[in-house]
């Protein structure tokens, strides 16, 4: 579904990947795994569009997009769940759903939606008319995955989902990001929780440095001596 | 001798005027609020539709009511192109830039029609809407009133499409977060373009609206952008609520200054007002931030 091949990114002149390639099989879910600062978001931005990549081929569905403004890119199916959440604070969770439906305009498809990103997250439903920046930071990240999911993507890219929710609500939220998978989204996911992504992914990446060091299935990387070492303390 | 009626008299004129630069500064905040530019050229845009007006009845016999809904249509075409042929070349240039090009498009504007039209004062002579009238025991002239009750009007519709329609929650969009709304599929050059357009389309409203009583010449946006200005700091950079409390209040205090102190301290009591706000509370009125 997404190839992503040999590409190279620099903010300014600094270098923050050099030659990444992979790819996200429709279907499944993909982890990029690795430490701060690796370029885990940098791959997020190139794909969608917010960063352009000095080399390199990015082909989704076997079109090549990576010089497509962001905003057409989404009109390709891919939503990008920005690190930070990045949601409209000023805006009501209600407008939030509707300003992430954009590209899709029938009101019959918004209903729609809007009902299964409901039954997904009930908080969303209660809170609705409460302004975005007034939500706990579990309920802001299922009102950003929800606002993704209003423009009806084919792939789904989140990155640090985990990042700033309560321990408590992890789970939980492992569980939604499968349960999309299930759905039929595919699902490109980059963490620092390593053991938990790799536990969800059928296919991941370790990132070091801007170059992938490892690739496997999550329960080869889960296994590998070097992942246990570096990423889970073991 | 100051007496209540000569006092609720001035309060009213206050009111009135204020509603006008309310609306003018509904244009800048606009603009401001979704792409952080400030618009000199604001005053000029309004100078240019009382001569689109102006010219509309001198030529065409047209009266200003009449022409309203073209200068509205010419000042959101001119909004759109100004962002597309001046603002968007220095979109990516160093603040400086930003600020210097929509300052020179002042300057050639003011220029333009001192060269084009002559620094003469023009008037419409015999606009429909004229004479006064009676209200409560206080005298209002009737263009004055039309246009207070045009630019609330027209503030209020602005506000309405900004909150309660898809294209308004774009705007709002693009406000707050432009690649976060680019994520969403907004294309946020549109939207900057839409600002422009919408932004000067209000004063194209103004500007029809004082045409029916007000002197035309090549600065007149002056006295009114400068006014609106104040109104944007005093109301919050981007509310338009805070623009039309801010301008009402800024009328109120330019009228009030005139009859107790002197007309020659209008500007003067109203940047006063606006340093006291800036220091005492920056984000103004009704400001987010
Ligand atoms: N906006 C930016 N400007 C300059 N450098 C950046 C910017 N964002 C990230 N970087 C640099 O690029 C590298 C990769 O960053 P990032 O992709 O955010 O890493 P990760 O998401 O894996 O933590 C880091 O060295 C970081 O300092
Ligand atoms: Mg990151």
């Amino acid at each position: 579904m997404l190839q992503v091949n040999d590409i190279f990114v620099a903010y300014g002149g600094t270098p923050a990947l050099h030659g990444v390639s992979f790819e996200v099989p429709a279907g499944q879910i993909v982890s990029i795994v690795g430490s701060n600062g690796a370029g885990k978001s940098t791959i997020l931005r190139a794909i969608s569009g917010m960063l352009k990549p000095t080399r390199g081929v990015i082909e989704f569905l076997g079109e090549p997009i990576q010089r497509f403004p962001a905003f057409r890119i989404v009109q390709r199916g891919i939503a990008h769940v920005p690190e930070g959440r990045r949601l409209f604070s000023k805006l009501s969770v209600f407008e939030n759903l509707l300003v992430g439906a954009y590209t899709k305009k029938s009101p019959t498809f918004r209903q729609k939606t809007l009902e299964q990103i409901f039954s997904i997250f009930p908080r969303l439903k209660e809170r609705q008319s409460q302004r975005a920046g007034t939500l706990s930071g579990g309920e802001q990240q299922m009102l950003a995955i929800g606002r993704a999911l209003m423009s009806e993507p084919k792939l789904l890219m989140l990155d640090e989902p985990s990042l700033g929710i309560m321990p408590v609500l992890v789970d939980r939220l492992f569980d939604v990001i499968k349960e999309i998978n299930q759905s039929g989204i595919t699902v490109l996911l980059v963490e620092q929780n390593v053991q938990r992504s790799l536990e969800i992914a059928h296919r991941a990446y370790v990132l070091q440095t801007g170059e992938i060091v490892l690739r496997g299935t999550g329960q080869e990387l889960l296994a590998s001596e070097q992942v246990r070492g570096a990423y889970l303390g073991l | 001798m100051l007496d209540g009626t000569i006092i609720a008299q001035t309060l009213l004129s206050g009111v009135l005027i204020g509603f006008i630069y309310a609306l003018v500064a509904v244009g800048l905040t606009l603009i401001y609020g979704v792409m952080d530019i400030v618009n000199f050229a604001h005053g000029e845009f309004l100078m240019l539709s009382m001569y689109v007006v102006f010219w509309l009845y001198a030529l065409a016999g047209l009266d200003p009511m009449v022409s309203l809904p073209i200068s509205v249509a010419v000042m959101f075409v001119v909004g759109v192109v100004t962002h597309k042929l001046v603002v968007r070349p220095v979109l990516r240039a160093p603040m400086s830039a930003q600020i210097f090009v929509t300052f020179g498009l002042m300057v050639f504007m003011r220029n333009g029609a001192q060269f084009l039209w002559s620094p003469n004062y023009r008037l419409i002579q015999t606009p429909l809407v004229a004479g006064r009238l009676e209200l409560f025991g206080l005298f209002v002239g009737k263009p004055q009133l039309v246009a207070a009750l045009g630019a609330l009007i027209t503030t209020g519709l602005v506000f309405w499409f900004l909150k309660r329609t898809e294209t308004g929650r774009t705007l709002q969009a693009v406000a707050e977060d432009q690649d976060a709304a680019a994520l969403m599929g907004i294309n946020p050059d549109r939207t900057f373009m839409l600002a422009w357009g919408i932004g000067a389309a209000c004063v194209g409203v103004a500007g029809a609206l004082l045409a029916n009583y007000y002197y035309i010449f090549p600065t007149v946006g002056n006295t009114f952008v400068l006014m609106a200005f104040v109104a944007v700091a005093l109301g919050g950079f981007g509310s338009v609520p805070g623009a039309l409390l801010a301008g009402v209040i800024i009328g109120v205090v330019e009228v009030l200054t005139g009859l107790f102190i002197s007309p020659a301290f209008k500007n003067i009591t109203a940047y006063v007002l606006y340093m006291v706000v800036v220091l005492v509370r920056p984000r103004g009125l009704l400001g987010e931030w």
